[in-house]
């Protein structure tokens, strides 16, 4: 696959995995960064069934439908799934959780070098100050991108919080 | 040529040694300060580093000294990667407190928190038949108080901080408007104005107030009789730190220095000609005249490189000399030198404020996650007829939700495999209704709870490490067991918080497992070290005098947080910090 392709399928199931929209992914700068550390810590055989995976659910028109083959394809498979829960950890938390001993003996892939069970690797400080938990809650990552002076006391007011429709 | 004699010599680098510094050079004192630790936070860069550092070191965020080097020729408890611990210990039970060694000391990663004392704790023993009484009271301390909130720049409002007989001089007001309070708070003062919590046959109300913080907010225009008040920036960067902005990340460092820290004096003292600053230099003897019991010279280990490896031994001479290097640094020098304990009370005494969290969801939103960490607190368990039989505590309203990460939350949902839309709106709703309160108990002062020294146990340069002995009494553990069966539950339901407290066994990292009466809870540390050198009316029972002089050498101050006779309920910064000026007051009468 060609690394324009791949990136376009990472950015896209990236979306799907995270409810952030590709130009929500895109505006973190990101991408290319997030892409790479999870080759780095997977290696090309898990990679290759990470995009089958992708391109599977993304090849259907509905939201229905994409959720349907999630069900199918990514949720039950011991090798896509965890690598999909690291990737998602990584967008909404900035850090990367390593993998399991037993993830990377079930695929027939080294460790990466580095590797330890409690790892949190953070590859950048962009992506400590673009992280999408905060987001979420109308908030915003500890020691980054503040609100202004006064601004907790009243409610959130950017968009995507509303989005998330919490009440 | 023989070396410099200084007015006086500070051992300590930190908000008590700054505050005497400037006081004495204000009155045209030559001052040196010996600071231990690197000049680190005080060069814009490296303050940047060390935010840098935040952001990149996942397993550091969260922690007090998490962005901060470790330093093998002046260690600091609680560094993250350190390659041993600092503290040793004599007990089971850990202290789960630390400070940092370097210019500028532990109000680098304070919270900001700058209560008073209530006039009963400053006379335990004749109100409550506990501890004992200091040997000065509110009254007069509270000068000092306003001296001390100048310089920290506190904000808040007066008619807020009135309580348990907290006086203020008639028109005084705070340098800056209290902060703004937050959606957090605005949603407890709703449940809970009016409502009150049945203690001890006494009645007391559950009122939210807004705790004062060395934190610039909007300067007050009626400070100093109409003077006004200007807000100290970033040191080094005048064009940030003017207003809090709400980083929400007070601890481990304010990334714009909004929020006080020692620099912002040092930094003022650094451009005099009477002060001198010399950093790595760690002290590590007082050298006493054994006839006149006068302290001739300060000993200290001074290291070329940050981080230890070669140092050279020089002494410094002062007129006065100041041991203003935190309580435990100050009785561990004091121990290692053989002075000031004709009471045997040196190192004693050492006190915390065991802290407990609660929490559960609000019904309804309340966006946490922004703003300083804590802006209102409920008050009223501070002083009350119940201190007879347990530990008084106050409750500081979180403002970040459960945790500084929500990423437990995401764990446990990933684990579910809650993923895209559903897991943005899931952590929505949860983490926009996340409430925490802390409490903060009363710790009565207690021979066993102590710092001592053992010549085996030494760091890189051959300086002692504290040896700590600690532990909870039940008078803080029935507070403890009050403020989660009582006051807890109480809250919980005028506010209508769903209860989500656990305390898992075993206690997670930064805690420890104490049972009570067959219950199990995580207390950890406030940070809030005191009581190792305490002042007093009587040598036989005490480090120093009134005036935080020794009693056992007539040129020795010893100032800070460890003067502190009883704890109180309130974090000891500003305390520490009236009581150096009243120090320093004191040192310039001798000095005349």
């Amino acid at each position: 696959m060609k690394a324009i392709a791949k990136r376009t399928l990472f950015l896209a199931f990236s979306a799907e995995l995270t409810g952030y929209t590709e130009t929500d992914l895109e505006g973190t700068g990101n991408v290319d960064s997030f892409l790479g550390v999870l080759e780095q810590q997977t290696g090309a055989k898990a990679m290759t069934l990470f995009y089958a995976a992708a391109a599977a659910v993304l090849q259907h028109g509905s939201a229905a439908a994409r959720a349907a083959a999630i069900r199918i394809d990514v949720l039950p498979s011991p090798t896509v799934w965890p690598m999909c829960a690291s990737l998602i950890m990584l967008w909404y938390q900035g850090f990367w959780p390593a993998l399991a001993a037993s993830w990377y003996s079930g695929v027939g892939s080294p460790k990466p070098k580095g590797w330890s069970a409690t790892q949190k690797i953070v590859p950048s400080a962009q992506a400590y100050t673009a992280q999408l938990a905060y987001r979420a809650a109308g908030a915003h990552p500890p020691g980054a991108n503040p609100t202004g002076h006064g601004s907790w006391s009243i409610d959130p007011v950017f968009g995507d919080y509303v989005d998330g429709s919490t009440s | 040529m023989s070396a410099p004699h200084y007015d006086a010599v500070i051992v300590g680098g930190g908000v008590a040694g700054a505050l005497v510094a400037r006081e004495l050079s204000k009155a045209g004192r030559s001052v040196l300060i010996l600071e231990a630790g690197i000049e680190g936070a005080m060069n814009p860069d490296t303050y940047r580093q060390y935010l840098q550092t935040l952001y990149t070191e996942g397993g550091v965020r969260g922690m007090p000294n998490g962005p901060y080097p470790w330093n093998a020729a002046a260690p600091s408890p609680g560094i993250p990667n350190a390659p041993h611990p600092y503290y040793t210990y004599d007990t089971t039970m850990q202290f789960m407190s630390d400070y940092l060694r370097m210019l500028g000391g532990t109000t680098l990663h304070w919270q900001g928190t700058s209560l008073r004392l209530v006039p009963n704790d400053f006379r335990m023993q004749s109100t409550y038949g506990q501890a004992l009484d200091w040997p000065i009271t509110y009254d007069d301390l509270e000068p000092a108080y306003r001296r001390a909130e100048a310089e920290l720049g506190v904000a808040a409002d007066v008619e807020d901080q009135r309580f348990f007989g907290v006086w203020f001089p008639e028109g005084y007001v705070y340098p800056m408007h209290r902060m703004p309070q937050s959606r957090v708070d605005q949603f407890f003062d709703a449940a809970l104005t009016g409502k009150s919590v049945k203690l001890f046959g006494g009645n007391y109300p559950l009122k939210v107030i807004s705790i004062p913080v060395a934190r610039n907010s909007t300067p007050n225009p009626k400070y100093a009789l109409g003077e006004g008040y200007e807000a100290v920036p970033a040191v080094g960067d005048r064009d940030q730190g003017q207003r809090c902005q709400g980083n929400s990340v007070c601890m481990p460092l304010c990334p714009v220095q909004a929020k006080y820290s020692a620099l912002k004096t040092i930094a003022v003292l650094a451009r005099k000609p009477t002060v001198e600053i010399r950093t790595q230099c760690v002290a590590s003897k007082l050298i006493i005249d054994s006839e006149s019991g006068r302290i001739t010279g300060v000993e200290y280990k001074h290291y070329e490189k940050p981080g230890g490896g070669k140092f050279r031994v020089e002494t410094a001479h002062g007129t006065l000399v100041v041991l203003a290097a935190n309580a435990i640094e100050n009785a561990t020098l004091l121990l290692a030198s053989n002075a000031a304990n004709s009471s045997g009370q040196v190192g004693r005494n050492l006190m915390d404020h065991p802290y407990l969290y609660v929490w559960g969801y609000s019904p309804t939103p309340v966006y946490p996650f922004r703003g300083p960490d804590t802006t209102s607190g409920v008050e009223s368990l501070r002083d009350g007829r119940f201190r007879q039989v347990h530990a008084s505590f106050r409750a500081s309203l979180a403002n970040w939700g459960w945790s500084s990460e929500p990423g437990n939350q995401i764990s446990l949902l990933l684990g579910q495999q809650t993923y895209g839309a559903a897991l943005r709106r899931e952590l929505a709703h949860r983490m926009s209704r996340m409430v925490k309160i802390g409490f903060m108990f009363e710790q009565l002062p207690s021979p066993t709870n102590r710092v001592t020294i053992d010549p085996r146990q030494r760091d890189e340069l051959g300086n002692y490490r504290p040896v700590l002995s600690y532990g909870y009494a039940d008078y803080s553990l029935k507070g403890v067991e009050t403020a989660v069966k009582t006051v807890w539950p109480t809250i919980t339901k005028f506010a209508n918080v769903q209860d989500e407290t656990v305390y898992v066994d075993p206690a997670p990292g930064g805690y420890q497992r104490v049972t009570y009466n067959g219950t199990g809870y995580n207390l950890m540390g406030s940070g809030h070290i005191v009581g190792t050198h305490r002042m007093g009316s009587s040598r036989k029972d005490s480090v120093t005098d009134r005036n935080m002089k020794a009693w056992d050498h007539p040129n020795l101050y010893v100032v800070g947080a460890g003067n502190q006779v009883t704890i109180g309920t309130a974090n000891p910064t500003l305390t520490a910090a009236a009581l150096s000026i009243r120090a320093a007051d004191a040192m310039l009468k001798d000095l005349r």
